[in-house]
């Protein structure tokens, strides 16, 4: 069985750290794993993905087509950009906010409305989360991700000690016990949602 | 005792060249290969480990390394292959005495790259063996492969990455160092280390032995092995390639091929004899596929796998089997009961914008380029951030080439292109100092009437900040010697009234002195000095702006500089707090005094 998670969203937004730790508590729990992300030139401002992949065996560092477990999406509208990455049954976690492209905010075009709606009408699985809000409440905007994580820990079955380790090492003692809460209130959060 | 951790394809290489006592690591940035000396630098202390100016002297500092018995590793991206290719054909036929690989990263989808440029054409080109790992866990063994083989058959070896080998994580089998070589000694040996014609000529003839040694070491060595398994069909493969046809392709028969050069003949013929049909699966150029068919194989493969852009696995099996090479049944996937585009199940995502990267709030690029935008003459642009300002609503680059290009090309086009005004060339500090310091040479010794605007942002930032001879500080931030770049501008042969330096930020003055030098009829430099807004070392809290509502007309002059941070929405223009660095530069070009500090 291979478990395959993609996150989507613009970059700056903590994708590669959230990344990294997916990744290494899918490693830390005995599995094979590939993770892959694009850097450079895509990181200004553009669109940013990252696949990681686990299971007993894996082959590509990229998730094919239509085979996506758990679309994490990090920025609203980006969740349009990877249906084609989606099956039917994905999960697919949306953090209900939005960051203009510069094609928006120069007035070029508007930002799609009803995105989730348009979403939810064909898959069943959808999770909506105000990530950025409850960040700030939380006393850090940058925490976000960790927040996301914490909803996608919550349905993946890895021992919770091992993520919070892993986000301890990965960031500085401030920060990591900042995250350490950001990553508790996903978990919480997730509680809430379970029936979807 | 293997230790398995969790690293990056460039992760890996750096710990295969520590393991293998790697002694000097020299390398140019350049997306996808900067994080193997980044890696050297910050988890191998005991490795002397620069950035060199460019990717030619980054080979030729290895090589003079290398001859003393040390091992060596020289990192670049695809294109710096190309400026290194100078030394590295005669350096071949010199050969090494201590290990010696470069490690070379293609860019498949140019993903930040200028073209899709196959680097294994320069094994066969330059006649040195190329190494290709199809993961992490190879990337660390075959770096220390590469090392052993250098060292054994005299010669530089090419360890071949791509964009999606050197930025994946896959599980690697860390093993300890092996002993390190840090003194070496040097004999004189003119025959072999001079490569004047006389000499030359014998190791062309040994390089050509060594070359046949090689081809007995491919048919032997397990770096190229066999699953044999359905007759039916077997796929020669490398790299990359081997693991998309594992995930889609189970349960065939394959031949991968960890060294891709020179290739085993014998081992490939034995292989194809035994399967009724041979595909060769290879991401751009039809390498493998040239050289097979030369053996007399009847083989496929671009007919299948097409020439541009990276191999997926989705496009690898849906080309397999539109060409009916596997039945459509065969692949079960998850995806057969998707929502896909073009079906009645579409989700419309027609009015989904793009999201293309732009210039960050406060780059002080974006002043200069609204400045140049406004003189209406061709502007030659170079490698790096800048080229974003090729983007609308700038449009303020003309080209893009290679590194260092547009300071000549500038120069080249005034020869036969008069505008009445100077032609403008722009490039980078980093890149002036890799390739535009011999071209703005070229401009004084011949006289032509060009504006270089070096584009002083103090780091190699397009790459992920890279410290460089502008910056101050060496690849493991140590203090060192800052350039100076008036006095070598001038020292070029720039009239010392024809050099100005000016922070961008300061909108007015910057464009008053580009017109000051537009005027001048010999060459002319501005120096457009303004560390990067990313850079910390240099960051100061600028209060950030907003806009008066009483004040502002919406008449969108603020837009003509697409900064990310200002929006046109229904109720007027705003500035988005959260992003704004506060540089100013709305600021100063707003007609009616609408944009101020925000104080608040």
């Amino acid at each position: 069985m291979v478990n395959n998670v993609l996150m989507t969203g613009v970059g700056g937004q903590g994708i590669l750290s959230a990344a990294f730790i997916l990744s290494e508590t899918a490693f830390r729990s005995g599995f094979d794993v590939k993770k892959n992300e694009i850097h450079g030139m895509s990181q200004r401002g553009g669109s940013v993905c990252s696949h990681i992949r686990w299971g007993s065996k894996i082959y590509a560092p990229v998730i094919p087509e239509g085979e996506v477990d758990f679309l994490l999406a990090f920025e609203k509208m980006e969740t349009l950009r990877r249906l084609s990455s989606l099956h039917k049954k994905t999960t697919i976690i949306i953090n209900d906010m939005e960051i203009p492209p510069v094609t928006v905010s120069r007035g070029d075009t508007t930002y799609p409305q009803d995105v989730i709606n348009r979403i939810k009408k064909y898959y069943p699985r959808v999770v909506t989360v105000k990530a950025g809000e409850q960040a700030a409440r939380l006393g850090d905007i940058r925490i976000a991700n960790t927040i996301i994580l914490g909803v996608l820990a919550g349905r993946l079955g890895f021992d919770l000690k091992i993520w919070q380790n892993i986000i301890k090492e990965k960031f500085k003692q401030k920060a990591a016990a900042v995250n350490l809460k950001g990553f508790d209130y996903g978990l919480e959060l997730n509680e809430s949602l379970k029936r979807i | 005792m293997s230790d398995p951790k969790l690293l990056t394809g460039n992760e890996a290489i750096a710990r295969g060249a520590w393991e293998a006592g790697v002694s000097v690591a020299c390398a140019y940035p350049g997306t996808p290969s900067t994080e193997i000396l980044e890696t050297i630098a910050r988890n191998y202390p005991e490795i002397k480990a620069e950035w060199s100016v460019n990717e030619k002297t980054a080979l030729e500092t290895a090589a003079g390394a290398a001859l003393s018995g040390c091992r060596t590793i020289t990192a670049m991206k695809h294109v710096g292959l190309n400026v290194a290719a100078d030394p590295l054909f005669s350096l071949s036929y010199m050969g090494v005495k201590g290990g010696l690989v470069i490690a070379v990263a293609d860019d498949p989808h140019m993903y930040s790259s200028q073209n899709e440029q196959d680097s294994r054409h320069y094994g066969r080109a330059a006649k040195l063996p190329v190494l290709e790992p199809a993961d992490s866990e190879e990337a660390r063994s075959f770096t220390k492969k590469a090392l052993a083989i250098s060292e054994q058959f005299d010669t530089p070896v090419i360890l071949r990455s791509e964009t999606r080998i050197s930025h994946s994580a896959g599980i690697t089998n860390c093993q300890p160092i092996e002993e390190v070589k840090t003194a070496g000694t040097f004999k004189k040996n003119p025959q072999k280390y001079v490569m004047i014609p006389t000499y030359a000529r014998k190791r062309h003839i040994i390089v050509e032995k060594m070359i046949k040694k090689l081809t007995a070491f491919a048919e032997e060595s397990q770096l190229n092995y066999s699953e044999n398994k359905n007759t039916d069909i077997g796929f020669i493969t490398s790299g990359l390639s081997y693991n998309y046809l594992k995930e889609v392709m189970p349960g065939y028969s394959v031949l991968k091929l960890g060294m891709i050069w020179p290739l085993p003949r014998q081992k490939i013929t034995a292989f194809a004899n035994s399967v009724k049909r041979v595909i060769i699966i290879e991401e751009l150029d039809p390498f493998l596929e040239t050289e097979i068919k030369a053996m007399g194989i009847r083989a496929e493969g671009k007919n299948i796998t097409g020439y541009c852009g990276e191999l997926t696995p989705e496009k690898l099996i849906n080309n397999l089997m539109q060409k009916k090479i596997i039945p459509r049944a065969k692949y079960q996937h998850k995806s057969s009961y998707s929502v896909k585009p073009g079906t009645d199940n579409t989700i419309d995502t027609s009015d989904l914008p793009a999201r293309p990267p732009v210039l960050c709030p406060s780059c002080p690029h974006r002043a200069t380029f609204y400045i140049l935008s406004k003189l209406k003459t061709p502007v030659m642009g170079d490698i790096g951030c800048y080229t974003l300002a090729a983007f609308p609503p700038l449009k303020a680059i003309d080209t893009t080439m290679n590194m260092g290009a547009g300071v000549a090309m500038a120069a080249g086009m005034e020869k036969t292109y008069k505008n009445k005004k100077k032609n403008i060339a722009v490039i980078g500090d980093s890149t002036f100092l890799h390739s535009g310091i011999t071209n703005l040479l070229n401009v004084t010794y011949n006289q032509a009437n060009t504006l270089t605007v070096i584009l002083d942002n103090r780091i190699t930032a397009m790459t992920g900040m890279q410290e460089n001879p502008a910056s101050g500080y060496t690849l493991q931030g140590s203090e060192t010697k800052t350039v100076d770049f008036k006095k070598l501008v001038i020292a070029l042969g720039i009239k010392p009234e024809n050099v100005h330096q000016e922070s961008p930020y300061n909108l007015k003055e910057f464009e008053k002195k580009i017109k000051d030098l537009m005027q001048k009829n010999s060459p002319a430099v501005m120096i457009a000095t303004q560390a990067c807004a990313l850079l910390k070392r240099y960051k100061k809290s600028a209060p950030r702006r907003k806009i008066d509502p009483a004040k502002c007309e919406d008449c969108g002059q603020c837009l003509r500089i697409g900064c990310p941070a200002i929006c046109k929405t229904d109720k007027g223009m705003k500035i988005n707090s959260s992003l704004c660095q506060g540089c100013s530069i709305c600021e100063q070009i707003c007609t009616f005094d609408a944009i101020g500090p925000d104080n608040g």
